[in-house]
C-alpha cells in the first residue's frame, strides 16, 4: 500500500512538473524574447514566496495576464496603429482581389495523373489558398510596423487567417488557407529579418 | 520641454531610483504597493519598465541566475540621466500645479 501511495505521489509530482513546464512554455511563447527569462524567473520567485510553488494554474494565469499587457502595449504607439491598419487593409485587399480576379481557382494540368498530386495541386490552385499565401507574405514582409511592436504583425496575421478560414469553401480548404497564410507570414517575417541583417541596420521599422 | 510622464511611469521611475541596485520588476512592484498601499498589476509594471527603457530613461541588464528562481536571471534596471531629468520635470509640474492649494487639497468630506 505504501509503495502504491509512493508511486501515486511520484506520478502526481511528475504530472504537476509536466503541467508546470507546459504552463511556463505557453507563457514564454507569448512573451517578447528579451523578457522571457526574467519574467519566468520572477514568476517562479513569486510563486515560491506565496507558497504557490507547485501551482501551475497560478503561474499560467499570472503569466498570461503579463503577456496580455505586452500584446496590448504596442497599440499605445500611433505609428503601430497606423502600421497595423495599413497591413490589415493591404492583406484584406489581397484576400479579396485574388479570388475576384481568378474565379474559383486554377485548373489542374492534365499531366498530373497521380491522385494525391492532383489533390494537392487542386487545393493549391484554389484562389482562396493562393490569396492567403499572398496576403501572408505581404503581412510578414512589409516593414510597416515599428520594431518594438513586432507582436502586432502576428495579430494582423491571425485576423487575416480567421478571415481566410471563413471565406474558403469546405473545411479542408478553410484550414489550408488559414495555415498557408500563417506559414507565409512566418516566411515573410524571416525574409524581412534576413534582409535587415544583411543591410546591417535595425532600422526604425521591424 | 515636457516629458509627459504618466502616474505609473512616475511611480516606476521613483521606485527604481529608491531601490538602486536591486530594482527588478518584482521589487519595483512590491515597493510601489508598500508605499502607496494599493495593488498594481504585474503586467503594467513590466510594460512600463519596458517603455521607459525604450525611451532611454532606464537601462537594464541580466543579473546572475539564482536557485530560488529556478536558474533564471533577474532583469535589473537603473535610472539613466534622461530618466532623472524627465522625473524632475514631471514632479516639478505637479508641485507647481499644487502650489497655493494646500488648504483645498487638505479638505476632506469626512470633516
Amino acid at each position: 500500500m505504501t509503495g502504491n501511495r509512493s508511486d501515486g505521489g511520484r506520478a502526481t509530482g511528475a504530472g504537476a512538473g509536466a503541467g508546470m513546464a507546459l504552463a511556463e512554455r505557453a507563457v514564454a511563447w507569448l512573451l517578447p524574447a528579451g523578457d522571457r527569462e526574467s519574467v519566468i524567473g520572477d514568476l517562479r520567485e513569486e510563486a515560491a514566496a506565496r507558497g504557490a510553488d507547485g501551482d501551475a494554474a497560478w503561474r499560467l494565469l499570472a503569466g498570461l495576464r503579463i503577456a496580455a499587457h505586452f500584446h496590448v502595449e504596442p497599440y499605445r504607439d500611433a505609428a503601430c496603429v497606423r502600421g497595423v491598419l495599413a497591413l490589415s487593409v493591404a492583406g484584406l485587399a489581397l484576400l479579396w482581389i485574388v479570388p475576384a480576379a481568378t474565379g474559383p481557382g486554377l485548373l489542374v494540368p492534365d499531366f498530373y495523373t497521380d491522385p494525391l498530386l492532383r489533390a494537392v495541386a487542386a487545393m493549391w490552385g484554389r484562389s482562396h489558398v493562393t490569396s492567403a499565401a499572398a496576403a501572408g507574405l505581404l503581412v510578414g514582409h512589409l516593414p510597416a510596423i515599428p520594431a518594438h511592436a513586432a507582436r502586432s504583425r502576428w495579430h494582423v496575421a491571425l485576423l487575416l487567417a480567421a478571415l481566410a478560414f471563413s471565406a474558403a469553401d469546405g473545411t479542408a480548404a478553410a484550414w489550408t488557407a488559414a495555415l498557408v497564410l500563417l506559414g507565409a507570414a512566418w516566411l515573410g517575417d524571416r525574409g524581412r529579418d534576413a534582409a535587415r541583417d544583411d543591410s546591417g541596420g535595425a532600422g526604425v521599422c521591424g | 520641454m515636457t516629458h509627459g510622464l504618466g502616474e505609473l511611469e512616475q511611480l516606476v521611475l521613483l521606485a527604481v531610483l529608491r531601490l538602486e541596485d536591486g530594482a527588478y520588476a518584482v521589487s519595483v512592484r512590491d515597493e510601489i504597493e508598500r508605499r502607496i498601499g494599493r495593488s498594481v498589476s504585474r503586467g503594467a509594471v513590466y510594460v512600463t519598465l519596458d517603455r521607459m527603457e525604450r525611451k532611454g530613461y532606464l537601462r537594464s541588464e541580466l543579473g546572475e541566475p539564482t536557485a530560488e528562481r529556478g536558474g533564471k536571471a533577474k532583469r535589473l534596471f537603473a535610472l539613466e540621466p534622461p530618466g532623472l531629468t524627465a522625473l524632475q520635470e514631471s514632479l516639478g509640474d505637479i508641485r507647481r500645479m499644487a502650489e497655493g492649494l494646500s488648504r483645498k487639497l487638505a479638505w476632506s468630506p469626512n470633516r
